[in-house]
């Protein structure tokens, strides 16, 4: 029986796991485990795959044509790439029904930061306020994560919301439009800042700019929605690689976690897994359990195994994530020229409002679009398909999207639940969730807000085209088991070990009380690797 | 109709929809995936009688295809037409030589770029308002008289 057993191979569990290697425990990690295909063509740039593939169809719009948006899709400007379909492949078994929330779910190797974006930002002192350590606490750890896996970006003027953490790569070079953005804004930057209270930086990217532990530096080939060719932009599927070199640990796939029994004093003795293969139910016991199966497949987990123990349907209150606007806007200065599409494809700049109450800074990040498919927008510009094709081939250089960030608090209205069922495999997650009050009279503020920061820097949002996402779509999903000092039931300590059961850790985001605007996975990172140091 | 039949028919329409939307004669590969997309997610067996003739209108002519393009732009904005022309985008997109084309910019920069989007714009409107003449009144009396799907051959 390994020392610690852990549930999921995402970002968080993976950086936990190699801490707890690296202090020399033996580790067993239960997972589904859907792998990525093989990287096609490495060396060629997206061009050249276009070039060179003999079904390039079938690479980018896939063999059932999945990542083709028609004119009666939902409102989205990318689809998912075929290559990333891994990442969002559910098991059959696997049963969910939500409200006011459209969730994403991961099984695949490496969870669902497989298909991020790379955006990686360090939480300050005021977003951490409702978490029970300080900046401070968790600053060692950041470092460590950044060290290990990479990130980019700039002392700018960003550094005052974004903390300035050690072993930060030098950033990426600009693309064209980006470098023209943030020129724009180095030149009204005293305006912007008092009119708007707004900042721009240079994004943090897990992303390499120099060859690094084995893995290259980025060489535009502008890939990475695809998946990058020489895992420059760093997937936690990388770290689990590392993990398995050690002799002490030991990797389960293919295994659908479905519920732990606990004895005496409530003491998790055993973990039960559906092997997908065998399709049959498995029994493992445990020392130490860790969940870091994504928030609402921990939740699922941590629910079923009490129904099953003492017939009681659990409610976990507080799931939070963070609503995201999408602005699509064309930079005048860039109409009709043509675009270089060998850059880096992802966000390079980003953006902060700052607001009278820290926490509600608002942070977003904005991606000039190169090698994006050009048919979910075109399908969208309001002229006959001819005439937006003609517009598509001359503003494709001077478009972008800034994907603006809002941050969540627990509320109770939002929760997540099972329904009973005597089999937990049968058993549905149902998930409930609510906005804020007065969230569309925010947004609109907000919105209005950004479309003049925008004019001020030569950029005009067309009409028609903005994108308020469905809650879910951020899949920065966290809060149904908080971090308290409080020893209330339903929640963790501050090291995240249950207030229930003494042997369960959470190291996912369903122990973070709080979610500020910015993305979460890099907190997810420090916080595991946190919690393995503190607690193991 | 016999596959064969079937097949050069949406093979006919794939070649008209690219002379139209890209100026150009699309290669057998994007025939071949335009035609297995279409089979595939149903765009020819499940369409409305009046979806079904402006697609056999549109093919018949690139004027005419303009024309059915900016009235479905309005007026059948999810239509059969909207959808093939999207899908034949998609194609052209990742596939040599077209995604060259739809990549390129028109020469001429900021000035000739205004004066083509006008002039595009203005086509726009005179080839739609006799489409909205003669297609909105036929829209209007099929789906009075219940012509809602189509009830011939399964491809339009």
């Amino acid at each position: 029986m390994s020392e610690v057993t852990i549930v999921g191979s995402g970002a968080s569990a993976v950086h936990f796991v190699l801490s707890v290697l690296q202090m020399g425990y033996t580790v067993t990690m239960l997972d589904v485990g859907y792998a990525k295909p093989e990287t096609v063509n490495p060396k060629d740039t997206l061009n050249g795959l276009k070039e060179n593939l003999a079904d390039p169809v079938g690479y980018f719009l896939g063999k059932k044509y999945q990542a083709l948006i028609l004119p009666d899709a939902e409102k989205e400007y990318y689809g998912i790439p075929p290559s990333k379909d891994y990442v969002f492949k559910i098991p059959e078994n696997f049963r969910e029904q939500s409200t006011g929330f459209e969730p994403l779910f991961s099984f695949a190797r490496g969870g669902l930061a497989e298909a991020w974006t790379g955006g990686a930002y360090a939480y300050n002192d005021e977003e951490l306020a409702d978490f029970p350590f300080q900046y401070g606490d968790i600053e060692p750890f950041y470092n460590e994560i950044a060290k290990r896996i990479g990130i980019l970006g700039d002392n700018d003027d960003l550094a005052r919301f974004h903390p300035w953490h050690e072993h930060l790569l030098p950033p990426l070079e600009l693309d064209e439009h980006a470098a023209l953005l943030y020129a724009g804004y180095q030149g009204k930057r005293e305006l912007l800042q008092k009119k708007f209270s707004c900042y721009f930086g240079r994004s943090r990217l897990a992303v390499l700019s120099r060859d690094f532990a084995g893995r290259q530096a980025c060489d535009y080939s502008g890939r990475c929605m695809w998946g990058c060719p020489s895992d420059s932009l760093y997937v936690p599927s990388l770290t689990l690689e590392i993990c398995l070199t050690f002799p002490t640990f030991t990797y389960i796939p293919k295994m659908l976690v479905t519920h732990f029994n606990y004895g005496a004093a409530n003491r998790i003795e055993t973990v039960v897994a559906y092997d997908l293969e065998k399709k049959q139910a498995r029994e493992f016991p445990v020392r130490r359990l860790v969940l870091a199966a994504g928030t609402l497949g921990t939740a699922k987990i941590f629910l079923n195994s009490i129904h099953r123990q003492t017939g009681q349907i659990l409610t976990l209150p507080g799931l939070m994530d963070n609503r995201q606007i999408l602005i699509p806007f064309i930079n005048l200065q860039l109409v009709g020229k043509p675009f270089k599409p060998e850059t880096y494809q992802y966000h390079q700049l980003a953006m902060g409002i700052a607001a009278a109450d820290p926490r509600k800074f608002v942070h977003g990040q904005i991606t000039t679009l190169k090698t994006a498919l050009m048919h979910p927008i075109i399908k969208d510009i309001p002229l006959d398909l001819k005439t937006s094709i003609f517009l598509g081939r001359n503003l494709h250089a001077a478009l972008g999207v800034a994907n603006i960030n809002f941050h969540d608090d627990r509320r109770p209205g939002n929760y997540v639940t099972i329904t009973a069922d005597p089999d937990p495999l049968r058993a549905k997650l149902l998930i409930k969730y609510s906005p804020p009050d007065r969230e569309n009279k925010n947004l609109k503020n907000l919105i209005s807000q950004v479309k003049r920061i925008l004019l001020k820097l030569g950029v005009v949002v067309p009409p028609g085209m903005l994108h308020v996402r469905p809650m879910g779509a951020s899949v920065h999903y966290a809060g149904v088991i908080p971090m308290s000092t409080a020893s209330a039931p339903l929640t963790a300590s501050p090291n995240c070990r249950s207030h229930d059961f003494p042997n369960l850790h959470f190291v996912d985001g369903s122990s973070f009380p709080f979610l500020p605007a910015k993305n979460l996975t890099f907190t997810l990172m420090a916080n595991a690797a946190r919690v393995a140091k503190k607690e193991f | 109709m016999s596959t064969e039949k079937t097949d050069a028919k949406i093979d006919g329409e794939c070649l008209a929809l690219g002379r139209y939307l890209f100026n150009q004669e699309v290669n057998e590969y994007v025939r071949d995936k335009y035609r297995s997309a279409n089979a595939m997610l149903g765009l020819g067996n499940t369409v409305g009688h009046f979806d079904a003739l402006l697609v056999s209108i549109a093919v018949r002519h690139p004027l005419l295809a303009k024309a059915c393009d900016a009235y479905a732009r309005f007026f059948l904005p999810q239509g059969a037409l909207r959808k093939k022309m999207v899908l034949l985008l998609a194609i052209a997109e990742v596939t040599p030589p077209t995604f060259r084309f739809l990549d390129a910019t028109d020469s001429g920069g900021w000035f000739m770029f205004f004066v083509r989007i006008m002039w595009k714009g203005m086509g726009m409107v005179f080839f739609l308002l006799p489409a909205l003449f003669v297609l909105l009144p036929l829209q209007l009396l099929l789906k009075m008289i219940g012509f809602t799907r189509w009830k011939g051959e399964s491809h339009v």
